[in-house]
């Protein structure tokens, strides 16, 4: 699994899954993030352009690792979700929990540039833009 | 694949899998799945749903019933019956009460979500009907059918 800096800052890190991310695969997902969280890295993107499955194994990684980032005042960000990916964060709810963009890049400037609480999320919202 | 259209009844010839526990099968298993949908000309949608339900089933087996454990057997078996695309998973591993598994929250917020059970609530919100069965001489059977909704030009 890619693990890098954002283009934007390298106060951010992303990773970029391959393939499927079924029960067999959420182990190594798991220790990626415990490995970045291990360095003190609190914004982390996970990429999901070269994924094409998510098991609810996986799933629960990204809520544990989520609770965890946001408890230490940062963040995991998903971005480039395919329509069925989108769609089972649907089904689970997580898609009004966890931060969802379209981009790399828009989901890395949210950490940059945090909407501000009295203001209503635009391009950047909840995951919702994902929802069909 | 023939059908048999016994006067009003669709009905395909049985599909079957049969592999152990171990989680490296979960990748064939997915691929029996892609190859009965293609087979039973399934559409995106039904075979997305049905290759993540059984996936799951399957990772609860290998997980649940064996205990982590990669000696276990599980078959797995894909057929049309009328309108529906029946999947049966037969293992002989620890039995459970599908009834005091409790199902996730899916609008509490983050602090208040828990992570268990997200697989069987998957499978129940992907498929149209979910049953387990369980017996101490035959094992643990379970059911899962998906509606179809295709037009007679696909038959």
């Amino acid at each position: 699994m890619e693990s890098r800096p954002s283009d934007l800052s390298a106060d951010i890190s992303v990773l970029v899954p391959e393939g499927r991310l079924d029960a067999r695969a959420a182990p190594a997902l798991e220790q990626e993030l415990a490995a970045l969280e291990a360095r003190g890295v609190i914004q982390i993107v996970i990429n999901f352009s070269r994924a094409n499955y998510v098991s609810s194994s996986s799933l629960r990684v990204m809520l544990i690792h989520t609770r965890k980032l946001r408890q230490a005042s940062g963040d995991l960000k998903l971005c480039a979700l395919t329509e069925k990916i989108a769609e089972v964060l649907r089904i689970t709810g997580l898609d009004t929990i966890l931060d969802i963009f379209p981009s790399e890049n828009l989901a890395a400037q949210a950490f940059l540039t945090p909407p501000k609480a009295d203001m209503a999320p635009l391009t950047t919202g909840h995951g919702r833009e994902n929802r069909r | 694949m023939p059908e048999v259209n016994h006067k009003d009844r669709t009905v395909t010839p049985k599909l079957e899998l049969c592999v152990s526990t171990k989680m490296e099968n979960l990748t064939v298993i997915g691929d029996f799945v892609a190859s009965v949908a293609k087979e039973f000309g399934l559409d995106d949608d039904v075979t997305f749903a049905v290759q993540m339900a059984v996936d799951e089933a399957c990772v609860n087996v290998m997980e649940h019933a064996y205990c982590g454990k990669s000696n276990g057997m599980v078959r797995l078996t894909c057929q049309i019956l009328d309108d529906d695309l029946v999947v049966t998973i037969h293992d002989h591993g620890r039995a459970f009460d599908p009834q005091t598994v409790p199902r996730p929250d899916i609008t509490a917020p983050l602090e208040k979500r828990g992570e268990g059970a997200l697989g069987l609530y998957l499978m129940e919100e992907l498929m149209d009907s979910v049953e387990f069965q369980f017996d101490a001489v035959q094992g643990n059977t379970l059911i899962m059918k998906k509606r179809l909704h295709r037009g007679k030009q696909a038959l």
